[in-house]
């Protein structure tokens, strides 16, 4: 399998009234065809910003930086504004947490769907309905004719994602990045969605890039996971890799933390203590070496390298180093 | 929307009686009443109270109001204390002259400004959101009357390029005389309108940027312009309905201070010139007028808004 998309070093600040925050501090990464990558962390670890540094999205207070930015062996960080506007949508189409938000309030749906499919293709009107009717019914829409004419307040939340989806699907992208898609949706309509989701990455060979707090999701849905805190990649593997021989301390606590039915009434959830790091201020080591039971001097001073634990897995850690070496 | 509409306008009733219960009771706490006006050196005290009782001052407060709340509804608006004029048939002639003045300049701030605010919020913290940002916070500092001033001193009568007072000149009646004497007015007029309407827009196109929905548009590939245009625009213009319609009361009452200063016939010179002979009736009128149309203009503008707004739209 080839890299869809190969990040180098990916840096991203913004100027704020406090000062620069450095969100994302070098983070490597690669999206590979036909998979799905899952992106974990808490919230503020940098999932979201690293995904909209990608696509250009990010507000003019950001700037990014990066080695490199290889899409389809293009560098994305050397096109002007113009260029990457026609890469987003029919190329690399993005899906946010809040669908309740996501549409002009006083557009039809039919109008949403009917301005990016004339946008890629070259059809007359009446032509890019029908089509937008049929991308309606694939996500699974009932009466999407009568949809059509419909406007954003009239569909619940779930439907509402769905349609983004469907514009999403009108671009035809090679790579679907959805940002917490199914947070703020109830769980019998997050699992609709997640299935829809996997339905048509698998039908349409394309891409995908699963941002989420939330294991359970990842473990179901994912190829590969890559795990965030504090603005770096702390572990990267595949699902099994992730799920089965964790290696790095707060992928273990993570994993910890998930809710389990066969806990027994009683017994307390297993939180990770303490909080984030502010992203104001950072500390120099390893970003969770105040939240880790493992920790060292060396980890609150100095930012541990990458170690390779097998083709597909790493993690950054001192601990676990020192232990291969 | 039938249903809606009548039930609008059945609330509206007891709004207008409240208006015009509240102009009388105001008026009559006055320490004046219509015979002040009239009283002249030879009438004898006796005079003066046969009169009083002839016009009904010597009623009871209650019975004088529904008698002026009759004459009103039967279109019979009174005469002015004054001139002794019919009010409805001054009205008849002055609010046609307000309106010529109000409606043009309106309008041409409302573009502008919606032009102008569009701009300054795409563009937000450039020189160009700047420069029309600031003029706009200048302009709504500066009172109208010293802008009137300012063009009346260079543009009347340092530069000599237009009059400064009134309409028409005397014995002149085209169109070219009107537009020559209009100019100035107008000007100031748009000048005085033109900032609130600005920075509102601004505000209201930089609220819109920040929302979602701009930010997905942008994520499947529109171009910014295409998102202005499209998108946040409609966006913009709703709320803007709304103030077209509280703009309403502004036909009669929008340019009492421009109109006054450059001696223009309309509304405004009428209305002052009444305040200051104490000529109470049209006072009255002019208030119950503009109160009037402060309600319906309100109303104007929320079917205007359920019209337009999917949101809002009534009896589906």
């Amino acid at each position: 399998m080839s890299n869809l998309l190969e990040i180098k070093q990916l840096r991203t600040s913004f100027s704020t009234l406090r000062g620069k925050v450095d969100a994302i501090r070098g983070v490597d990464l690669c999206v590979r065809e036909n998979e799905i990558l899952g992106i974990v962390g808490e919230s503020g670890s940098g999932k979201s910003v690293t995904m909209k540094s990608v696509m250009g999205l990010l507000p003019k207070s950001a700037k990014v930086s990066a080695d490199s930015l290889l899409y389809k062996g293009e560098d994305l960080l050397k096109k002007s504004e113009k260029q990457l506007q026609k890469y987003r949508g029919r190329e690399m189409a993005m899906i946010f947490q809040d669908p309740m938000t996501a549409l002009n309030p006083l557009r039809t749906i039919g109008y949403h769907l009917t301005e990016v499919i004339r946008r890629y293709r070259k059809v007359s009107k009446a032509e890019a309905e029908k089509i937008a009717v049929e991308m309606l019914r694939q996500v699974g829409i009932p009466s999407p004719e009568a949809r059509m004419k419909q406007y954003p307040h009239e569909f619940s939340g779930g439907m509402r994602q769905r349609v983004v989806i469907s514009m999403a699907l009108c671009c035809e992208p090679s790579l679907l990045i959805a940002d917490e898609p199914t947070t703020a949706l109830d769980v019998t309509i997050q699992a609709q969605i997640l299935d829809l989701l996997k339905q048509l990455k698998k039908d349409r060979g394309m891409s995908m890039v699963l941002i989420s707090h939330d294991m359970g999701v990842m473990a179901n849905m994912c190829d590969r996971i890559a795990v965030m805190y504090g603005g770096v990649l702390v572990e990267e593997g595949t699902v099994d890799e992730i799920f089965y021989h964790p290696q790095h301390p707060y992928t273990k606590d993570l994993l910890r933390s998930i809710p389990r039915p066969e806990i027994t009434r009683g017994s307390r959830l297993q939180a990770i203590d303490g909080a984030p790091p502010s992203l104001h201020d950072l500390p120099a080591g390893c970003p969770s070496a105040t939240r880790c039971a493992h920790a060292t001097e060396r980890c609150f001073a100095e930012m541990p390298a990458v170690t390779a634990f097998s083709a597909t897995q790493n993690a950054r850690c001192h601990l676990l180093a020192e232990k291969e070496a | 929307m039938l249903k809606y509409l009548v039930k609008r306008l059945l609330q509206a009733v007891p709004l207008l009686i409240l208006i015009t219960m509240l102009c009388f009771t105001l008026i009559n706490l006055a320490p004046y009443d219509a015979m002040d006006a009239k009283v002249t050196d030879k009438m004898t005290p006796a005079d003066i109270e046969q009169m009083r009782e002839e016009m009904g001052l010597n009623d009871p407060i209650p019975v004088q109001y529904l008698r002026w709340v009759k004459g009103l509804l039967q279109g019979d608006l009174g005469q002015s204390l004054i001139n002794r004029t019919n009010i409805a048939t001054d009205l008849k002639e002055k609010i046609p002259n307000t309106i010529k003045l109000v409606l043009p300049a309106y309008a041409t701030a409302f573009l502008l400004a919606i032009a102008l605010g569009l701009i300054a919020g795409r563009y937000k913290n450039t020189w160009v959101d700047k420069l029309i940002n600031s003029t706009a916070s200048i302009g709504l500092s500066v009172p109208t009357f010293w802008v009137a001033l300012l063009f009346i001193y260079f543009f009347g009568l340092k530069l000599d390029l237009f009059p400064v007072m009134g309409m028409h000149s005397l014995g002149e009646d085209s169109f070219e005389d009107f537009l020559h004497h209009f100019v100035l007015p107008y000007a100031v007029l748009t000048i005085g309108f033109l900032p609130d309407l600005v920075r509102y827009v601004r505000s209201s196109t930089v609220t819109q940027f920040d929302e979602e929905y701009v930010t997905v548009q942008r994520a499947f590939g529109s171009s910014s312009g295409t998102i202005l245009l499209r998108h946040v625009s409609k966006n913009v213009l709703l709320p803007m309905i709304t103030k077209l319609g509280m703009a309403l009361p502004m036909l009669v009452t929008g340019a009492v201070i421009t109109e006054t200063v450059f001696a223009w016939p309309g509304i405004g010179v009428y209305f002052t010139t009444a305040i200051r002979n104490l000529d109470y009736p049209v006072v009255m009128v002019v208030l119950v007028l503009s109160g009037s149309l402060v309600i319906l203009g309100n109303l104007i503008s929320d079917i205007l808004c359920a019209v337009i707004d999917p949101r809002i739209r009534i009896g589906r």
